[in-house]
């Protein structure tokens, strides 16, 4: 910063000599130059005020400096430097209110550093400005007294502009004083004409300078400007952040071209407008058409180059293409960094090889290496950009390279002569910055060495030196020192006296750092440059004697190891609790060092802790051996990678990068002992999981995410599924929890698999599985696992619900819109694999339209007896078969009812072609029925059968009949029946009206719900129902919904019908389901519910739970609260848990239970 | 901690130049002087206990670290200087070798 001390003075000598408004231009033009100088070194003055205000803040007894008050420094620098230039701003628009502001402000701030001019000027300013506004007012005062002169008019025309100008602000003044009308009058006529001369001379003076402007020389200069940028972009080194300031400048160029045009448009349209042909083609009119020519010619220039422009960065691309460019600028920023001086050497040498084939060479590797870059490679441009990007960043490393080698110099030239700074400071001196005595001198004061006086400083190491050697010199010293070396006890005077030595020994050493300091900043203010790095050097010295501590204290420690072994064994167990203890408290702190990665959960949280995870490999490798440490550099170069990859979309090749140099950098570390080790496997732990996606900290967020894309949700599924199954056993302590664990794992492997078989039935099999667990674990106390284990399993089985419904959708719309089984269908039920000759028959047949198919009527034909009796054997073996699949049969048609899906399922095309292979004429009198016909027919068959087997192989019937029942059982079985019969048979009715007659009648009817005498005699067939003649006539007219009310009212009078048989008709009670769980649990009184919630009921259905389902959901269960609080019941959270669990089968068998035991109590009461 | 007190400590650190280093590694240095420290003068202390004493000491918890200073003192009030004694004698080994 120029600011030369001398200037202020020689203003205000001057001062006397010069009127105000000169002393005030002289103020505004030296404030410029300050101005001026300010902006083009403003760095240089930031840091000059920087130091001064570190120098007034030691004023103020703020001793040292710390790096973090020279930033804070330089902060509030910056700041002052802004306002002083907002102040300047004021003064040049001459505002002296502004200036004054801004003064205010900055005094009140106290933001002007010590003696600076600025402030002398802007007061000095303040104080002109005062005087000047006193003289105005002194001459407006003056004025208001003046006696009105007399006036000439002039010849308008021979006035310049300037006498122009003069004369009209007299004309005005003079008429603004003069007193009367016709003066007025004559003087406005003449301020008229002076005006209007003025307003022509001063168009004629704007389109002088318009043309100036857009003249000759200007159309030259932008012709020469465009003309550069062209050159630059062809040699393609505009780098990517330097494109929009070129468009800028594009677009500031075309803005003056597409002016200028206008301009000389205008100016020659003028002339043509005043002026005859000939005296348009006069030669000034000539080169204004040139220079017009000239500006549509730049036009076109500028045109060409917005298109060049364009051409390498599309507009709409350019952000794109620009991040791609910047992502690689990293990435090669990360390659280079990783190699050595000779290797970058070597590529520069590449690079710049004007050799095509070594072109071709580099060509062909950028391409492989950037093959994901999402760049057109194949773009000449894209490939020169990568080049350039790749040389200057090489020429960065190299430096910085070079300049790390020098450190490395001195330091081993400091670390070989120690005790001689001499040599080191005469290697640096070449290299020292002026800006950082002012740091040394700052160190130099701390160590009190009165300013860096470098005669002083030797003298005082002298003195140390001296006092040292005297009083080593002492009688028996020699002898003390010698023994508190040897770590033998002194007396409490040796101590002393050694504390004394001691203390000059420090001082020796405190005054050689600062003599080497001090003759630092003596050899740097000769030629000052890069003083930092002695101090630095210094501390660096300091750094490695403590180092140098280390291996002593190691030392010790071992010897001391050696007498500890020798020492008695309580001794040696005692004192070896006793340091543990010390060491695990001392430890914490120790540990505490290390940032806890297991806390990270995902890729943004890794990202944010990058730097600090950067700094702790750095710190811990500083003491690794060498092998460590370039692992620790490797992986921080990995981290850096990741870090910027991450920020960006992963491309499988990124992925893989990494997940390969992890690997690498894995075996590197493989020894585990240190702690450094340990950390740097987290480390790589934590990225691989992050990386590759599946990691346990990601799992969370993977199980939630949806990608939009189904392939690519599928994948995240599956590596979540494999990830819930780690976690599952990670997580899994307790046996019981082992056991539930393991069960889950099989969960999720078997509905993977399942999804990806589309196998529907073991979906089904694995969602009750899941529940079945799902109710397991939650009977489990409170436990992390679980809430843990719950989540995941809900989880599942919603997305596996989901599924199952989906499949099922996919499966239903098979049968839609194919009425009948085709060709095909047929040829594949009649003509198992193998089966040639028949194959071709049948084909035929079916080709050529042949006799058997021709005569077969496709609508409601029943199946034939022969045919409907293979089909019941093969139920039969079905049953037997599957027993274990669909657990007993009342349970299988409950299934049946409520999944008409699966039972389309169970009867597919493979159940088809193994019932009917080789039996010709089942084939034929299938061909051709109605899908829903057959499967109608199917289901009938199929009920009939359940029907026969039922009471074979399920006896548990309840025999109500009268005479062995008391009274009052009596009615509250009739009770129970009542509400059976008129939830479970209605129901039963309700479902044939749903699911068969509904169809049945529809298929008969074609969709118009009228019924017709086929279709009735179907009905009462189908449902056994007995209808009179005549009401069959009636039904004819009814329609669909009518059937309905007849329906109900058939079942109001069967309802009827069996409450009073009673007892007497021995009904048959079957428990189907939960409603009549619910009925029963009403009719009861309170002793029996007791008597079921906490007897054996709880206990069998646990039991049952192994091999069943929870029949009963938390709304049932609520349901039967509601039921037990009338009867003062209260469920408890076992016998709840317990409902949850309770298949139909054990409520069966416990209904049972109740009523025998019932039975027998009641008969024991009678025989008693 | 009572017998290696944070006088001792920050004697140590300023002594030897160990607060020139980064957290981490000042750490380190330390724990090592605890060590040596803890051993050299708990061996002056423990070898004099008599057969109860070591039983007694051996049933504090390991985790316990004031339990067992304050064992120690009882067991010899010259305790804390012989720790403090322990300290300046590795100080004087290390500035010894170094300056």
């Amino acid at each position: 910063m120029n600011i030369e001390r001398g200037s202020i003075k020689d203003i205000q000598l001057r001062e006397s000599e010069k009127s105000t408004e000169e002393e005030i231009n002289e103020i505004i033009s030296f404030l410029l130059g300050i101005e001026e100088s300010i902006k083009s070194n403003k760095e240089e003055v930031k840091k000059y005020v920087a130091f001064e205000i570190s120098i007034k803040r030691k004023e103020d007894n703020e001793i040292s400096s710390t790096r973090e008050q020279e930033d804070d420094d330089l902060l509030e620098s910056e700041r002052i430097i802004d306002a002083i230039l907002l102040v300047i701003n004021s003064v040049k628009d001459k505002d002296d209110k502004g200036v004054k502001k801004y003064l205010d402000e900055l005094d009140e701030n106290n933001m002007f550093p010590k003696e600076t001019e600025v402030k002398e000027l802007l007061q000095k300013f303040l104080e002109l400005k005062k005087v000047q506004e006193e003289d105005r007012v002194e001459i407006e005062t003056e004025k208001v007294f003046e006696i009105v002169p007399d006036i000439e008019k002039k010849e308008v025309e021979k006035m310049d502009f300037d006498e122009l100008a003069m004369e009209i602000d007299n004309i005005k003044s003079y008429i603004s004083r003069a007193a009367g009308n016709d003066e007025q009058k004559q003087f406005g006529e003449y301020l008229g004409s002076l005006e209007n001369e003025y307003k022509k001379r001063e168009i004629a003076d704007a389109k002088r300078e318009r043309k100036e402007e857009f003249g000759e020389n200007e159309t030259e200069q932008l012709a020469r400007e465009i003309g550069n940028i062209s050159d630059r972009l062809k040699d393609y080194n505009v780098r990517p952040e330097y494109i929009e300031s070129t468009r800028k400048e594009i677009e500031d160029y075309e803005n003056k071209i597409n002016k200028g045009v206008a301009f000389l448009t205008g100016a020659l349209k003028d002339i043509y407008s005043r002026k005859s042909e000939k005296e348009n083609e006069s030669k000034d009119n000539y080169s204004l058409v040139q220079m017009k020519d000239q500006y549509i010619k730049l036009q076109e220039d500028i045109k060409n180059v917005k298109e060049q422009i364009d051409k390498i960065y599309k507009p709409e691309q350019s952000l794109g293409q620009q991040e791609k460019l910047e992502k690689i600028e990293k990435k090669v920023g990360v390659m280079i960094n990783g190699f050595s001086k000779e290797e970058i050497k070597n590529i520069l040498d590449i690079f710049n090889s004007e050799d095509e084939d070594v072109k071709v060479s580099v060509i062909k590797v950028l391409k492989e290496r950037f093959s994901n870059s999402g760049l057109d490679l194949d773009d000449e441009n894209v490939v020169k950009s990568i080049t350039a990007l790749a040389i200057d960043l090489g020429k960065k490393r190299l430096e910085e390279i070079e300049t790390e080698e020098l450190g490395k110099k001195l330091a081993e030239t400091e670390t070989e002569t120690t005790t001689n700074s001499r040599e080191v400071i005469q290697t640096v001196k070449e290299t020292v910055r002026e800006g950082q005595i002012r740091i040394l001198g700052e160190r130099i004061k701390a160590l009190d060495v009165e300013g860096g006086n470098f005669e002083k400083a030797q003298t005082r190491l002298k003195v140390a030196e001296e006092k040292l050697r005297n009083f080593q010199d002492e009688e028996g010293m020699k002898e003390i020192i010698e023994k508190a070396h040897g770590s033998k006890v002194l007396s409490e005077d040796e101590a002393m006296k050694y504390k004394e030595y001691d203390k000059f020994n420090k001082a020796v050493s405190q005054e050689s750092l600062g003599y080497a300091l001090a003759y630092s900043r003596l050899l740097s203010s000769v030629d000052a440059k890069d003083i930092y790095e002695v101090a630095a050097e210094a501390r660096r010295k300091s750094v490695q004697e403590v180092y140098g501590h280390l291996q002593t204290i190691n030392g010790l420690i071992e010897n001391q190891e050696r007498i500890f072994g020798e020492c008695d064994p309580k001794t040696i167990e005692s004192v070896s609790r006793f340091k543990d203890a010390v060491l695990s408290e001392a430890g914490q702190e120790v540990k505490a060092g290390f940032t806890d990665l297991n806390k990270i959960k995902n890729v943004d949280e890794f990202n944010a802790m990058i730097p600090e995870i950067d700094k702790q490999l750095k710190s811990r490798a500083g003491k690794m051996p060498s092998n460590k440490k370039s692992s620790s550099k490797a992986i921080r170069n990995n981290l850096k990678d990741f870090a910027i990859i991450s920020e960006n979309n992963l491309t499988d090749n990124d992925i893989q990068e990494i997940v390969t140099d992890i690997k690498g950098l894995r075996e590197k570390i493989k020894d585990k002992e240190s702690d450094y080790a340990k950390y740097a496997d987290i480390v790589l732990t934590v990225m691989e999981e992050l990386i590759i996606g599946k990691g346990k900290r990601g799992i969370i967020e993977v199980i939630s995410s949806d990608s939009g894309d189904e392939g690519e949700n599928q994948r995240v599924s599956e590596m979540a599924d494999f990830e819930l199954i780690k976690i599952i056993h990670d997580k899994a302590g307790k046996k019981n929890e082992k056991k539930i664990a393991l069960e889950i794992s099989k969960l999720i492997n078997n509905n993977s698999s399942a999804l990806e078989g589309r196998d529907l039935e073991s979906l089904i099999e694995n969602e009750a599985v899941a529940n079945k667990i799902l109710n397991e674990v939650l009977v489990i106390k409170d436990s992390a696992f679980k809430m843990y284990v719950s989540g995941i399993i809900k989880e599942k089985i919603v997305k596996t619900t989901a599924e199952i419904k989906k499949l099922e959708e996919e499966k239903n719309a098979e049968f839609e819109g194919r009425d009948v089984f085709s060709a095909n269908d047929i040829d594949i039920i009649k003509h198992p694999v193998g089966i040639e000759s028949e194959d071709k028959i049948v084909e035929n047949n079916v080709a050529t339209g042949g006799n058997e198919t021709a005569e077969v009527q496709p609508t409601n034909e029943t199946i034939s007896t022969e045919i409907q009796n293979v089909l019941r054997d093969k139920l039969m073996e079905l049953k037997e078969n599957d027993v274990k699949k669909f657990n007993n049969l009342p349970e299988l048609i409950e299934t049946f009812k409520k999944e008409n899906s699966l039972f389309e399922k169970k009867f597919t095309k493979d159940w088809f072609r193994n019932t009917f292979s080789g039996n010709e004429a089942g084939y034929e009198e299938l061909k051709d029925k109605k899908v829903t016909t057959f499967m109608a027919v199917l289901k009938k068959i199929y009920e009939e059968v359940e029907a026969e087997n039922d009471s074979e192989q399920f006896g548990g019937e309840i025999d109500l009949g009268a005479e062995d029942l008391s009274k009052e059982i009596e009615v509250k079985n009739k009770k129970m029946m009542t509400k059976y019969l008129e939830g479970s048979v209605a129901k039963d009715l309700q479902n044939l009206l749903d699911i068969r007659i509904k169809s049945t009648v529809e298929s008969i009817t074609g969709g118009n719900r009228e019924l017709q005498g086929d279709g009735i005699e179907e009905i009462i067939e189908q449902t056994g129902i007995t209808m009179e003649d005549e009401d069959k006539e009636a039904m004819e007219s009814l329609t669909f919904y009518d059937l309905e009310e007849v329906v109900e009212e058939i079942l109001k009078t069967r309802t009827s019908e069996l409450s009073s048989q009673g007892t007497d008709d021995g009904a048959r009670v079957e428990v189907k389901d939960k409603e009549i769980f619910l009925s029963l649990l009403e009719s009861l009184d309170k002793d029996i519910l007791n008597e079921i919630l906490i007897s054996d009921f709880m206990l069998h259905s646990i039991n049952e739970t192994e091999k069943g389902i929870g029949d009963f959901k938390d709304t049932d269960i609520k349901k039967i609260e509601d039921i037990l609080q009338k009867g003062d019941i209260e469920l408890n959270e076992d016998q709840k848990s317990a409902l949850r669990l309770i298949t139909k089968d054990g409520l069966k068998f416990h209904i049972n239970n109740i009523l025998d035991d019932r039975l027998r109590s009641e008969r024991s009461l009678e025989n008693n | 901690m009572k017998l290696i007190n944070e006088a001792i400590i920050q004697d140590l650190k300023q002594s030897l130049g160990i607060e020139l280093l980064e957290e981490e590694n000042q750490s380190e240095i330390l724990t090592k002087l605890l060590e040596l420290i803890s051993e050299n003068a708990g061996i002056k202390i423990i070898e004099n206990f008599s057969d109860e004493d070591y039983k007694e000491f051996n049933q504090i918890p390991r985790d316990n670290l004031e339990k067992m200073e304050n064992f120690m003192i009882s067991k010899n009030p010259q305790a804390e200087e012989i720790f403090r004694q322990e300290a300046e004698a590795v100080k004087r080994e290390l500035l010894g070798n170094n300056t």
